[in-house]
């Protein structure tokens, strides 16, 4: 049941395998995210880390003839390190710059409970467009469902990079509520938690936060 | 929740497992990808270590100089038609620290090895 031994190098090298593997893309994209605008020699050293991974993944794929689970395989663990990959990402940026890591990478409650709250309503709608014809007749332009991920990405991405986040947040909670004004009430948290989140950023930076 | 420092996860405490018992098996230096397979070779879980999860759990380990950890002669990979690997390797403060730990298997704990690192 084991791998002892190195076995991926007793074999020769052959024809890259992963080429057209979209699990093989889609870790080296999400790599490439995660290491942007880190210290270049830090962000290349971190993907030739997992372009060597993917390598050896490969080869003993190969070896072992379990080629057909190995897309799954690498979804499963890029997915699964996603939470390492961002807390690493924000303990490198944290030493780049000069400021305490844990300061950059707290996450208030209220960010928590917004993220949850909006995931779960995007659930809600989305799980509800597919399996009621009742809610699928609901007038909603299109971009509503475009300001709803919006809305969630930018909660997510403001987490790593406030300013950004702030942003993308805002526009999608502009799309929603340009589209479907009655649900905006339930987006609320997001510019709320946004600006704060900015506004604290900035104080942070100034040197002029409560505690920081 | 907060790491306490010097202390050891049970996937830190399974990787110098791994690391030890690859050695044992004539292989001093793995990398990356042979220490997520030695992982499931002695653990319970079917899947691999997530990449993200194992190369954060083998920079701390760095970090605490409970492993050793160097770039791979890159005339060798590329003689072999491959990208550059990371090797690691347990050290002496490793294996202590590990000693220390005991058992693995103890939800939530980390065992305490300051002591020993320091």
């Amino acid at each position: 049941m084991g791998s002892r031994g190195d076995m991926s190098a007793t074999r020769a090298a052959g024809p890259p395998l992963e080429a057209a593997d979209r699990g093989a893309a889609a870790v080296r994209a999400w790599v490439a995210l995660y290491t942007r605008r880190l210290p270049g020699e830090l962000a290349a050293s971190r993907q030739e880390l997992i372009e060597a991974d993917l390598w050896d993944e490969a080869r003993a794929a190969e070896s072992l003839g379990q080629t057909a689970g190995l897309g799954p395989q690498r979804w499963g663990r890029l997915i699964r390190g996603m939470p390492a990959d961002l807390a690493w990402r924000l303990e490198q940026r944290g030493r780049a710059t000069g400021a305490p890591w844990r300061t950059t990478m707290r996450i208030s409650k209220g960010q928590f409970v917004a993220i949850g709250g909006v995931t779960i309503l995007y659930g809600v709608y989305v799980a509800g467009l597919l399996v009621s014809p009742d809610f699928r007749t609901l007038e909603r332009p299109p971009g509503v469902v475009v300001g709803l991920g919006l809305s969630i990405v930018g909660l997510l991405w403001a987490i790593p990079s406030p300013r950004a986040g702030f942003v993308i947040g805002l526009v999608g909670t502009g799309l929603v509520m340009a589209g479907m004004p009655w649900f905006f009430l339930g987006f609320l948290p997001v510019p709320i938690v946004l600006g704060y989140r900015l506004a604290r950023d900035r104080q942070i930076a100034r040197g002029t936060a409560p505690g920081a | 929740m907060r790491r306490k420092v010097g202390s050891l996860v049970p996937l830190e405490v399974a990787i110098l497992d791994a690391l030890v018992e690859l050695r044992r098996h004539g292989t001093a230096e793995a990398h990356g990808f042979l220490i997520a397979s030695e992982l499931r070779a002695l653990g319970d879980d079917r899947r691999l270590t997530a990449y993200g999860t194992l190369y954060k759990a083998l920079d701390r380990l760095a970090d605490s100089g409970a492993v050793d950890r160097r770039w791979e002669d890159p005339e060798v990979a590329a003689q072999e038609g491959r990208p550059r690997r990371r090797y690691h390797r347990i050290t002496l403060t490793g294996e202590t620290a590990r000693a220390v730990a005991g058992p693995i298997g103890r939800p939530r704990e980390a065992a305490r090895w300051g002591a020993a690192v320091t």
